[in-house]
């Protein structure tokens, strides 16, 4: 049976009920018209000619529509030409793949000390993670900045790895340490771990199981879900994140190494329309099929996570 | 069954580490900062300059600029951004066939990386040759000349925030509207309540907790509004009645204290992170006790 909604199933099959139902549907079409028509115009307007993209009328397909060998293709080839991707894709990979394992691991490995821990020090504990949340990132930005600046490894590991290693190891740090900070994901994790059945865990602490091998061996597999849901919306986040890259990369001066939401800001200042656009429809690529490919996951979880603000 | 205290601090040592060092010590440190003069190279010793920070961010007409720009956008935001999520939910929960593919259309642009975004709407915004004001003028309207115009520019970020933030938000509303228990629709029929009368009498106070929870966090979130001015306007643009922008929003103007040159420098942005912060745990206290009290969250 068919959920009970504001319209009944009885009043759709009235005149005025049946009025009623489309008129939602036309609301909902004009709405993922208004959503699709920008992406769509930008995918079209690669393969535009500088004088094409900006017209009046304006266009969405190139022209001759019908025509698609006569289309400027060449903007793509162009945009790698200017950006490169892999180069710039791979330094984004590794942030964010370092970023991804920092917001996991330690945060599951504290929610699951929380979760067993009912004493005194883990209410203070779980005090001290939860009022970070009442401060949004950006608004200690500035002393984080200056606080991160003094990670610097060229002391250190200069001699070994050469000054230009360490150098950029020491950036990387930067950007990468203060994402692990996540008390999001800490209480994310305790909720779904003080859930789990007890019996199994205590069935295995009396084989003998220490309690990281029944953290690893068995708290973890049985959270392979909320696992999965915080990490696909953290790759994609991490993957869009610009104003603390760039803070640490360009405005520090570190100019090399860069993520490509950075590279792209730089690309801005030099490159055609096309081009540009070429560039950034090739940016949003990995985050567009990760959001494809893991659609219902994604979705389910926009109840949960949609409250992180 | 619980952990022994001993591994139990095990099991928090890394997630201590990092708190320590890039939460807790970062927001103390940040109250030091906001009185001392911190000069660019950091191997220069900074300096004691008690409350002169604060006297010079307080003392700047742009840093006043800035809250109203936010206040602008906070207002605009709850006119334009608040109900759109609710009538798309609305819909949304409406539909009988087609509601996942829908709701796919319609989350889309929340996953799309906001540099994209903010560099794909200039273009749309761009002055009569482009897409915005090119359909406007097809029904001869126009051209509104969008971000170069100081009584639209704010409304075109919001315009912008409103079509890749409203899916997102949707999918919340529309959780909730499925937590609507069929009865309450039912007994209303049965006593002659009408589509409208349903609809503002049952679904929309049912939506109240949570439209004042999304509020908020809107709330929250417009505080801390800086990548779309800063890839689209810079802040402007400025005109002769208000030289300092009309999208100079309060995170920008810290940056630009900050990194710009002409700015009060890396103490006066401290001192302005340090407002910034006493305002959002303001707001952040009153969202917390708002869930709390309803038990959610």
């Amino acid at each position: 049976m068919a959920e009970r909604t504001l319209l009944s199933d009885l009043e759709r099959r009235t005149p005025a009920g049946r009025a009623a139902a489309w008129l939602l549907v036309g609301f909902l079409f004009v709405a993922m018209l208004t959503t699709l028509l920008p992406l769509l115009w930008a995918l079209f307007s690669v393969c535009k000619p500088p004088a094409q993209i900006f017209s009046s009328p304006p266009t969405l397909f190139p022209r001759p529509v019908t025509d698609p060998t006569q289309w400027a293709w060449g903007n793509w080839a162009e945009a790698c030409e200017q950006v490169d991707f892999v180069r710039h894709f791979a330094n984004t990979i590794v942030l964010v793949g370092a970023i991804w394992l920092l917001q996991i691991i330690p945060s599951a490995l504290a929610a699951y000390a929380l979760s067993r821990l009912p004493t005194r020090l883990g209410r203070v504990m779980a005090v001290g993670f939860f009022l970070t949340l009442l401060v949004p990132f950006q608004t200690i930005i500035i002393p984080l900045f200056l606080v991160v600046r003094e990670i610097d490894l060229v002391p250190l590991i200069g001699r070994g790895l050469g000054e230009p290693g360490a150098r950029m190891l020491s950036v990387y740090l930067r950007v990468i340490l203060p994402a692990g900070c996540s008390a999001f994901n800490i209480f994310v994790f305790k909720s779904f771990f003080d859930e789990l059945p007890s019996d199994l865990i205590e069935a295995a602490r009396l084989d003998g199981a220490s309690e990281r091998a029944i953290f690893w061996r068995i708290v973890l597999p049985l959270s392979s879900s909320i696992i999965a849901v915080v990490s696909i919306f953290t790759v994609i986040n991490m993957w869009n994140d610009f104003l603390w890259p760039y803070l640490n990369f360009d405005v520090a001066g570190e100019r090399q190494w860069t993520p490509i939401m950075v590279r792209l800001y730089s690309l801005e200042r030099t490159a055609d329309n096309a081009t540009l656009l070429a560039a950034l429809v090739i940016s949003t690529l990995p985050p567009m099929i990760l959001f494809l490919l893991f659609q219902r996951r994604i979705l389910r979880g926009v109840a949960l996570t949609g409250l992180k603000g | 069954m619980r952990l022994s205290r001993r591994s139990a601090l095990l099991f928090l040592l890394p997630a201590l580490m990092l708190f320590v060092g890039f939460s807790w010590y970062p927001i103390a440190r940040g109250f030091v900062y906001a009185f001392q003069e911190i000069p660019w190279n950091p191997d220069q010793p900074t300096e004691w300059v008690g409350l002169s920070n604060f006297h010079s961010v307080l003392g700047d007409p742009a840093f006043a600029i800035a809250w109203r720009n936010v206040a602008i956008f906070v207002g605009l935001g709850i006119i334009i951004g608040f109900p759109v999520p609710i009538a798309l939910a609305i819909a949304l929960n409406e539909l009988r066939r087609g509601r996942g593919f829908y709701r796919l259309m319609l989350y889309m642009p929340t996953i799309l990386p906001l540099v994209v975004v903010a560099y794909l709407w200039r273009m749309l915004y761009r002055p009569e040759i482009g897409v915005i004001d090119g359909l406007l003028g097809l029904v001869g309207l126009g051209p509104v000349r969008w971000l170069e115009n100081p009584s639209t520019a704010m409304l075109s970020l919001v315009l912008m925030s409103t079509w890749k933030y409203a899916g997102g938000t949707a999918l919340i509303y529309l959780a909730a509207l499925q937590g609507i228990p069929s009865q309450l629709y039912e007994a209303a029929e049965i006593d002659g309540a009408g589509f409208w009368q349903r609809l503002w009498h049952i679904t929309l106070p049912q939506l109240r907790f949570i439209m004042v929870v999304m509020l908020l966090l809107q709330l929250i979130a417009t505080c801390q509004v800086f990548t779309e001015p800063f890839l689209m306007t810079d802040g402007g643009p400025m005109t002769a009645g208000n030289p300092h922008g009309a999208t100079l929003t309060v995170l920008l103007y810290i940056y630009n204290t900050a990194f710009g040159g002409g700015g009060g420098g890396l103490g006066a942005a401290a001192a302005a992170s340090v407002i910034l912060f006493v305002v959002m745990v303001v707001f952040s206290l009153l969202y917390l006790r708002l869930t709390r009290r309803a038990g959610a969250v």
